[in-house]
């Protein structure tokens, strides 16, 4: 089997980056990120001043920056996320479902997470068959065509807007709206995907 | 275990919500019946607290990293009995409450060595030690 070396962060370079990067603008986008996180995946109506359970989204946002820069804690691999800003984001979606779910257990309080009754659990599951649930969910969801066509090379390969514009032969200044139609679609997405038992 | 097709979306939505710049998550969050103006002044109010935190904590961990940093180095010196470092854990023994308890520096344990630095100045440590 073929081992990739990543490029992992420094502790230093995670200690700069995290500096720059924490700004009253970022902080914003986690607090919001947070709280729509937890609206979406958990159900939970978050309350600024209660929190939930006790679990406020200051202590998970502080939680994510100390796991990220203590001993052994979380890794900035920089091979994925070029800018720390992604890996921060990254991170904190992994601590407010690991928090929330153990606070969930915990209580033993099974929370229908979904109104969808008929959660059909999926493990094995081949390219073919989540590219083509994607393919359908986003039909539902209104995409033309072109966004379709889009999403394969964009989301999955991670082809750039420039090689797109080249390998389909549309404008540059198109692919970027399509793109960001396409963008907008993506959380539900997510979530039906979840609805199908693909996030198991 | 997430497939990875689903953290490629993941990656892709971390990716839209940093390029522009939260409206799309306000949007969002206004069809969830949230308060824009509310989160974003308690956000401003956390900022402050938090940005605070962060700065200790950093320095914290930095002190941390250097103090290990030194210590495994002062562990080589005594093995390799490399002369200045080891006069200089000496005086720093002779100097203060440790001197009856490490009478010989051989015996010095990783642990022992960072209870006898750590409220020294590290970097100082770490540029005597780096010159030899």
């Amino acid at each position: 089997m073929k081992v990739e070396k990543r490029d992992i962060a420094t502790f230093d370079e995670k200690c700069k980056a995290i500096k720059t990067a924490l700004t009253p603008e970022f902080y914003s986008v986690l607090v919001k990120y947070s709280i729509k996180r937890l609206h979406q995946t958990f159900n939970v109506k978050y309350d600024l001043r209660k929190g939930f359970r006790g679990i406020m989204v200051e202590d998970l946002i502080s939680n994510t920056f100390e796991s990220l820069l203590k001993k052994d804690g979380r890794n900035w691999y920089k091979d994925k996320f070029p800018d720390i800003k992604q890996q921060i984001i990254s991170s904190l979606d992994s601590v407010i479902y690991n928090y929330i779910s153990s606070e969930l257990e915990k209580v033993n309080n099974i929370f229908e997470i979904y109104e969808n009754e008929n959660i059909e659990t999926v493990e094995n599951y081949d390219y073919e068959q989540i590219l083509s649930a994607c393919i359908d969910i986003l039909e539902k969801l209104g995409c033309s065509d072109d966004e379709l066509l889009l999403f394969e090379p964009y989301i999955i390969h991670e082809m750039k807007r420039k090689d797109l514009a080249d390998l389909f032969g549309i404008p540059l200044n198109v692919i970027t709206n399509l793109k960001k139609k396409l963008d907008r679609k993506l959380p539900i997405l997510k979530i039906k995907l979840n609805e199908l038992g693909y996030e198991k | 275990m997430k497939s990875n097709f689903v953290k490629k979306i993941d990656k892709a939505i971390i990716s839209q919500m940093l390029e522009d710049n939260s409206s799309l998550l306000d949007s969002e969050l206004e069809t969830l019946d949230y308060n824009i103006n509310e989160i974003e002044e308690f956000s401003q109010k956390m900022f402050k607290r938090q940005s605070f935190f962060m700065k200790g904590y950093i320095n914290k961990q930095n002190d941390e990293q250097l103090l290990e940093k030194a210590t495994k180095l002062l562990y080589k010196a005594i093995e390799s009995h490399i002369e200045k470092p080891v006069s200089y854990l000496k005086n720093l023994i002779n100097n203060n409450e440790f001197q009856i308890q490490y009478r010989n520096l051989e015996n010095l344990t990783i642990e022992e060595i960072k209870d006898i630095i750590k409220d020294q100045n590290l970097l100082e440590i770490l540029e005597k030690l780096n010159d030899e």
